[in-house]
């Protein structure tokens, strides 16, 4: 690990770090630097309260619900979106007919804005909607998919999946794109077929794609914001406030940002932790960072 | 390689150099001679009027010249936070009185004389005032008018359309049962809206035993509606517009909507407005109307307060607010565009009978409120009292009344 | 044969369910924007087949706001910041992929950093910065477009996506050409981005999408409607007063189509562009 060779590392890197540095450390920089002031008295003159905001958020039982709201949204969605995504990108991958159209339709939902989703989504989960008159012909009582506090977090995770499977679908087309031919004849030759053959072939060929995806969803799902916005506004009974939404209402609602910029930044940790062990978790053995 | 590293550091420097220097080639115009107004989604139906008023004011008070920003309603409150906190707001902002009443606690905000508001409806003023000072001049009002689907009501129910939340909650079954839909939707968690029936019970804090007792009667009523389906079961998470949404889809039958939303009923969905009558606000036990308002405001910062005033003056003046009404069917906030006979003289036609009943109503408003300081605080933890009551499968009035006491508790602290 | 036949009907009976569901808010989408005046949009149950069909929404709306300039706009906009993204990401994906050097862990951490925090929580410092660097239209367009653009210009996505196409390559290839005398700029220029053109592609759809689509930063930082993006633009359709859906509706239409033609348009890069052809030679 010579100097000459970093330098050229640092050369790579210099752009993309100025544009990063410019839009995004310095405002992080601000952000913690605001976290240990008050405005609640007045937006020119805060108040220096060293970790008062962070002890405040720490002890609001409101603020760790929105904690474990936030990782259970992410439970429910995150496997959804790391396995069926791969699941639909073989099956087009295969050799048949329509693939582009296939993958247009499916990629779809991305493209709509989320407001435009958020309306079909309401119409479905109407108190009389399309889906309780499903589950009332099948002689259930009818569910309230955004009234009820224990579905209600089950019924945005739907929307995000909803977005999600398309996007991710694409990332793992562009991968197995690269899978070379040979190794299926190889592996068929070996008397590998069907699902056999994608375990041992395309899964870890492409391992380095499901580990992005995995990372990735995880942290979109801890930063989840949009879908709660439009669909639930945190409720009811805050059981699908997040963190972010928290956040949000803190600063645009409430004016109060020293407590906003401290949960950025206990987000920002927590975050953190979990991308960590998640890129460790897939990259111990095989690939080094 | 070094070739390539002193060509990078080339790169950083201009890059540097461009953005420091960049304040000398691109300086801005006039910028001393620059007033920036910021609306609420004004465009498209206002932005021919707006433009003329802002040519006049250009005419009458060169060199000065007026940017007008028309902002999305969603981004709003974002965009003032940001102006606010950088160096340059602009002049004249246009907000909702809940925001603004934040940023008038936070110090942000300049403040005006009784004599800038002398043109105003004084109700309007009295509702925007932060410890007796006044924060805000309004802009316009709405008082919403109760639209009812009268072909249900004529079939179901065969008499007169009630007046009072008490007369709802008395034929509520009775519609329900007749039609199978839910007779009433509000968006009782979004804001004030449920903080101002209250205050149309006299309810304006939780301390003495009457106030408790007024509010459990009315939680107990709602629960009841919403336990029977009597108020759609997705109310909870729905704001105004989607509450109109669900009028025009015929999923409920009474509202009480903002009169310019008539229209929207007409262009959205035309079978339903032709079934529909108006009737004025449901009220409560002092028979008052409450009203909305949007208001205008001049940042602490801004650098030109006395055209800012002057301009919002004009903005509001008579001639420009009853255009501004004729256009889009909200109430003038100036008093002498009030008493125009444009709002006594109504035809049979929804959109214009909702511009009387409306502008009536401003007559006998609820004057009080709960603390305007800590006003959002204070609304959500009435509304997540009764968010909790509804969604507790067996309230009994004894934990409705446990419940109204630790919102008495908790509201005692905000207004503090 | 049959076999395989079978198992093809079982994948396309699958795709196209999936696509169904896809389909449902477009569908939504386009029949309230071909429904006429006199039709009940919000009817209860849903109608998806207009009744009295037209296309004077569309009219209207190229009538009501001048949707070309926001077209361009928003294509001067989407397409530098996916040119920006594209060449910033491949850039610094590289080193972090391919090459060993101090820090090189931090460096990556930091990078995935800026996708961990949500914009909308230093948005207003990001704000304050944008100004401060006259990134603004109030001291031309040029710098309007930037600030547009530049908050935008890099995103750890994109090098995260690029670092994890390039570690798909196998390592021997790169050796070969370290034997025969290429520098690491030529090894990523010539030999290695071609080989992850569809993850490129993907990238700059990706990107495309998400900058076509940004409402929340150009409502916060423009001041003039010349530099209106599409969907800042066509929020003008309703106002804080009233609004026909229908509309509404129809410029949302009009406004995904640019983003199906960029998508369209690409597609030839997912299907060539493989690695097959390096492995083979």
């Amino acid at each position: 690990m010579d100097l000459k060779k970093s330098i050229g590392a640092y050369l790579f890197l210099l752009p993309a770090g100025i544009v990063l540095l410019v839009f995004f450390f310095i405002p992080f920089f601000q952000t913690i630097y605001l976290s240990f002031f008050s405005y609640s008295n007045d937006v020119y003159k805060p108040e220096f309260v060293y970790l008062g905001n962070y002890i405040e958020l720490l002890k609001s039982p409101l603020f760790l619900k929105t904690i474990l709201n936030t990782f259970y949204f992410l439970i429910l969605c995150v496997p959804f979106l790391v396995i069926f995504p791969l699941f639909l990108a073989i099956l087009i991958n295969q050799k048949i007919k329509y693939k582009n159209i296939y993958k247009i339709l499916i990629y779809i939902p991305v493209v709509i804005s989320i407001v435009v989703v958020a309306i079909a989504f309401k119409w479905l989960y109407a108190p009389e909607g399309l889906l309780n008159f499903f589950v009332e012909k099948l002689g259930f009582a009818p569910i309230g998919w955004l009234s009820d506090p224990k579905v209600a977090m089950i019924s945005v995770a739907l929307v995000t999946i909803f977005k999600g499977v398309g996007y991710y679908m694409m990332i793992y087309l562009s991968a197995l794109m690269s899978v070379p031919n040979e190794l299926y004849e190889a592996a068929e030759v070996d008397g590998a077929v069907g699902f056999k053959k994608h375990m041992l072939v395309t899964i870890p060929h492409i391992m380095p794609m499901i580990a992005l995806v995995s990372t990735i969803s995880s942290i979109s799902a801890l930063k989840v914001f949009v879908e709660i916005y439009v669909m639930t506004k945190g409720g009811p009974l805050n059981s699908t406030k997040t963190i972010v939404y928290y956040i949000y209402e803190k600063a645009f609602e409430n004016l109060d940002l020293g407590i906003a910029s401290a949960g950025a930044v206990i987000l920002l940790f927590i975050v953190m932790i979990f991308s960590v062990i998640n890129i460790f978790v897939f990259e111990k053995d095989k690939y080094t960072l | 390689m070094i070739k390539k590293i002193i060509i990078g550091i080339l790169i950083i420097f201009v890059l540097v150099f461009g953005f420091i220097s960049s304040k000398k080639f691109f300086k801005q115009n006039n910028q001393n001679y620059k007033i920036t107004f910021w609306s609420i989604q004004l465009k498209p139906i206002y932005e021919k009027q707006l433009n003329k008023i802002i040519a006049d004011f250009e005419k009458e008070n060169p060199p000065y010249k007026i940017t007008w920003i028309d902002i999305p309603i969603q981004e709003a409150q974002k965009r003032t936070l940001a102006s606010i906190l950088s160096s340059t707001p602009p002049d004249l902002i246009n907000l909702n009185p809940d925001f603004s009443v934040l940023l008038a606690q936070r110090n942000a905000l300049h403040f005006f004389n009784e004599d800038d508001t002398k043109q105003y409806n004084q109700n309007l003023v009295n509702k925007l005032k932060y410890n007796n000072k006044i924060y805000a001049l309004p802009f316009y009002a709405t008082s919403p008018v109760t639209v009812y689907n009268k072909e249900v009501w004529d079939k179901c129910l065969n008499k007169k359309f009630i007046k009072s939340y008490d007369e709802l909650f008395e034929i509520s079954p009775e519609l329900k049962t007749c039609s199978n839909i839910a007779p009433f939707a509000s968006s009782i968690n979004e804001n004030d809206t449920l903080a101002k029936i209250l205050n149309k019970y006299d309810v304006y804090s939780f301390d003495s035993q009457k106030d408790k007792e007024q509010t459990e009667k009315i939680f107990s009523n709602l629960n009841k509606m919403y336990k029977n389906n009597e108020l759609p079961k997705d109310i909870l998470a729905s704001n105004h517009r989607e509450i109109i949404e669900k009028y025009m889809s015929g999923q409920t039958l009474i509202i009480v909507a903002g009169s310019n939303f008539i229209n929207m009923i007409k262009q959205n969905a035309p079978d339903i407005y032709n079934l529909s009558a108006l009737a004025n606000q449901l009220t409560g036990s002092n028979k008052k109307y409450d009203v909305s308002l949007m208001n205008l405001i001049i940042p602490k910062k801004a650098k030109h307060k006395d055209l800012a005033l002057k301009f919002a003056l004009m903005l509001t003046n008579e001639e420009n607010q009853l255009e501004l009404a004729k256009i889009t069917n909200v109430l003038p906030s100036n008093k002498y565009a009030l008493d125009s006979e444009y709002f006594k003289n109504c035809s049979s036609d929804l959109y214009e009978q909702s511009r009387c009943i409306s502008a009536k109503q401003l007559d006998n408003l609820i004057e009080f409120d709960f603390d305007e300081k800590n006003k959002k605080a204070i609304n959500e933890a009435i509304n997540k009292t009764l968010e909790e009551i509804l969604l507790d499968k067996n309230s009994s009035n004894f934990n409705i009344k446990n419940k109204v006491e630790t919102l008495s508790s908790q509201v005692k602290n905000l207004q503090k | 044969m049959k076999k395989i036949k079978l198992k093809n009907i079982f994948i396309h009976i699958i795709l196209i369910s999936v696509c169904i569901l896809s389909l449902v808010p477009l569908l939504w989408l386009l029949s309230t924007a071909l429904k006429g005046r006199s039709e009940n949009i919000f009817a209860y149950p849903p109608i998806f087949i207009p009744r009295d069909f037209t296309l004077d929404n569309f009219k209207e709306v190229l009538k009501l706001v001048p949707i070309v300039k926001y077209v361009i706009n928003s294509f001067i906009v989407a397409i530098s910041t996916v040119f920006l993204n594209v060449i910033l990401s491949a850039l610094a994906a590289y080193p972090l992929a391919r090459m060993n050097f101090k820090g090189k862990k931090i460096a990556f951490f930091s990078i995935l950093a800026t996708i961990m925090v949500p914009f909308q929580t230093i948005m207003l410092p990001v704000y304050i910065i944008t100004l401060k660097l006259h990134l603004c239209d109030n001291y031309s367009d040029l710098m309007g477009y930037l600030g547009l653009i530049m908050p935008f210009a890099v995103n750890a996505f994109g090098i995260f996506l690029l670092r994890q196409a390039f570690l798909t390559i196998p390592k021997e290839i790169e050796e070969s050409a370290v034997i025969d005398g290429c520098n690491s700029f030529q090894i990523f220029y010539k030999l290695l981005l071609p080989m992850i053109k569809p993850s490129l592609a993907l990238l700059a759809i990706f990107t495309f999408i998400g900058s076509w689509g940004e409402f929340l930063w150009p409502s916060i930082i423009l001041t003039n409607e010349n530099l209106y993006t599409l969907p800042v633009g066509i929020n003008n359709l309703s106002s804080a007063f009233s609004a026909d859906y229908r509309l509404v509706a129809a410029g949302s239409i009009v406004s995904i189509i640019p983003i199906i033609i960029f998508f369209l348009a690409l597609q030839k890069y997912f299907i060539s562009g493989t690695t097959e052809g390096a492995v083979k030679g």
